[in-house]
């Protein structure tokens, strides 16, 4: 009895992981090229969400092809981010460059919270009560759904950073950004790129998630903590760090779910950054090596 | 002597007069006492922001030891302030403490230290949320007691005030005091360029460890004063990122290099707040926050040294204004 708990535990806290992998990459791509932190990350998978649940109560679309609604438009967010508020705040001292992504998260949340109010939002359809069983323990259909997606997004972003020459290019600007421009690199259009994926990246995971998970305003603020937890236990921009840190995040909070409550085990991901802190201050895979 | 404390003495009497308005009206009273508290927690805040270079977003976890100690302190042991208010400080100072030195001795720094000192207080806020001795998310209330001064339990709010003026003032003078003796010269020797100012012989994590625990003192104050003012304490007030961030809004408004900058920022805010919702009505709340955001956005961005720094270097141009003619008649002849 304790072993099936353990495997559905298990099971679900590494389909979780599978999601919070794909939220976590786009931060750690905007962090790895432009070293900036983006506090309103969260909050652009938020409007995702908000994004896939409009798109299907009011033009019937059904979450999966959602994605390729949503998808462009926090690519085009992402570019037009850059322009407003990215390239002036990289003039600035960092702590006012965290002061104006922080505000963008403060603004996003309560515009949302003008516009949508604060309710809980759920797209339901016919397959969201549906289970697949595998062995003793099952997993929800919508969240199978969205973890394999997220496993085929993220063999794709691995396959765009390692073999295609934008790949390439936001490599080497994350290595030396003057480097980079001294071979003739267009660094703004990179990091435009960087942003328009690293949004982009939300733009997919948001209306699969919204099958899953509520949404309401406040919601992003939640996944922004956990994938900075993820960012640093994975050791601060590499690939391999974030899909490892994010499986054990996930892990171990479904985990200790399953034995403590609620609120002692939302705290998990938090004790576990500081447990890898104190243990292992270089993360889980060092970066550079993996970049 | 005293032009060295002017930055200290402008305020404290602003603070004064502000008190004095208030008295008219608790309403008033009420925010004076939130300007008044959150003002100071900011400034003190800003000792290791603006001028240790050390962000921390995770200030409310000292607010909330403070407040709490307070509170079980006097529910759990009927002990008054003059036992938990020394009580509370130590313990901020120890997790404060145990906190830097965790961080500082990984080379945890700029975004990363910010993200951690997060984490803890959100550790901090779940775990409190969970607890039922701690009244988990309802937080606990402080029972009324006839022992008025054992208990600091007034029937009106303005000798609160009246402590917080104080409060107000010892935080100021005592920052800019401390400010002008060779520890407060390290701090901004390390904000400025850490690894420069340990080549000259700062021991910079020591530096950074005091700005930290004195930081942290201070804040505890803060949450410990909100609690006997209020008598009441719950997570989301006292322990929730929402404080933190407030302080890194009113620093970023009211200017970071300056003693009283945060100070500022509070003050005009918290009013303009408080307008914003009694014009507009409960139907649109978080209105007050949507402006807060974007007036934060905008002034990172343009100006960078915020609204006091901008006052400052006006009032500073107004007095020597000859010599700075004299000054810009000798540029202007230099420059062709």
């Amino acid at each position: 009895m304790s072993t099936t708990i353990f495997l559905q535990a298990l099971l679900s806290g590494l389909t979780n992981g599978a999601i919070y992998a794909l939220v976590a990459v786009g931060l750690t791509l905007v962090f790895g090229v432009m070293r900036i932190v983006n506090f309103a990350h969260g909050e652009f998978l938020m409007l995702a969400m908000y994004g896939g649940y409009l798109a299907f109560t009011f033009l019937g679309i059904d979450p999966i092809l959602a994605v390729f609604l949503v998808a462009p438009v926090l690519m085009l967010m992402g570019y037009l981010l850059f322009d407003g508020l990215i390239r002036p705040a990289l003039k600035v001292p960092e702590i006012n460059q965290m002061a104006v992504t922080l505000g963008l998260s403060l603004l996003l949340q309560y515009l949302a919270l003008v516009v949508f109010k604060a309710d809980n939002l759920l797209v339901t359809q016919e397959r969201s009560t549906a289970s697949i069983w595998l062995g003793p323990v099952l997993i929800q259909m919508p969240q199978a759904i969205a973890a394999l997606a997220s496993i085929i997004l993220l063999g794709l972003f691995y396959l765009t950073l390692r073999k295609t020459d934008l790949g390439l290019i936001m490599r080497v600007v994350s290595q030396s950004r003057d480097g980079a421009a001294l071979s003739g690199i267009d660094i703004s259009g990179t990091y435009r790129w960087a942003m328009a994926i690293g949004l982009g990246t939300l733009g997919i995971a948001g209306p699969l998630m919204v099958s899953a998970l509520y949404v309401n305003p406040h919601v992003g603020q939640l996944f922004t903590l956990k994938a900075f937890v993820i960012v640093i236990v994975g050791g601060m921009g590499s690939f391999g760090g974030v899909l490892i840190g994010a499986l054990l995040v996930g892990v171990a909070e479904s985990i200790a779910a399953s034995w403590l409550t609620a609120s002692v085990a939302a705290a998990v991901p938090f004790a576990l950054l500081i447990l890898v802190m104190l243990l292992r201050p270089e993360g889980l895979v060092p970066a550079g090596g993996s970049r | 002597m005293l032009r060295r404390f002017l930055p200290a003495l402008v305020p404290t009497l602003l603070a004064i007069a502000g008190f004095c308005f208030s008295l008219s009206d608790p309403y008033f009273m009420e925010i004076f006492i939130m300007v008044g508290l959150i003002g100071t927690v900011a400034v003190a805040w800003n000792l290791m922001a603006g001028f240790t270079g050390l962000v921390s977003l995770g200030h409310s976890l000292f607010f909330g030891i403070g407040a709490y100690t307070v509170a079980y302190g006097q529910v759990g042991f009927g002990l008054g302030p003059l036992v938990t208010w020394p009580i509370a400080a130590l313990l901020a100072l120890a997790s404060a403490l145990f906190i830097g030195l965790l961080c500082f001795r990984y080379g945890l720094r700029g975004y990363f230290f910010s993200i951690a000192t997060l984490a803890f207080s959100e550790v901090a806020f779940l775990l409190v949320s969970a607890t039922l001795w701690l009244g988990r998310s309802d937080g606990m209330m402080l029972p009324s007691s006839p022992e008025t001064l054992r208990y600091l339990q007034f029937d009106h709010k303005w000798p609160y005030g009246l402590i917080i003026v104080g409060f107000l003032a010892l935080t100021l003078f005592l920052s800019q005091a401390f400010l002008a003796t060779r520890p407060g010269f390290y701090w901004r020797a390390i904000r400025d360029n850490e690894g420069a100012a340990e080549a000259l012989g700062v021991p910079a994590m020591r530096y950074k460890l005091l700005a930290f625990g004195l930081s942290a003192v201070v804040t505890a104050i803060g949450g410990a004063i909100f609690a006997n003012t209020f008598a009441f304490v719950d997570p989301r007030s006292t322990l929730g990122v929402e404080l933190s961030i407030q302080l890194l809004v009113f620093g970023i408004i009211g200017g970071l290099g300056l003693l009283w900058g945060p100070l500022l920022g509070a003050a005009l805010l918290i009013p303009a707040g408080e307008l914003l919702r009694t014009y507009l009505g409960a139907g649109f709340h978080g209105v007050n926050i949507v402006a807060y955001a974007l007036l934060m956005i905008v002034l990172a961005l343009l100006l960078p040294q915020g609204l006091g720094g901008v006052l400052a270097a006006r009032l500073r141009r107004r007095a020597p204004k000859k010599q700075a003619a004299a000054g810009k008649a000798l540029a202007v002849e230099a420059a062709p």
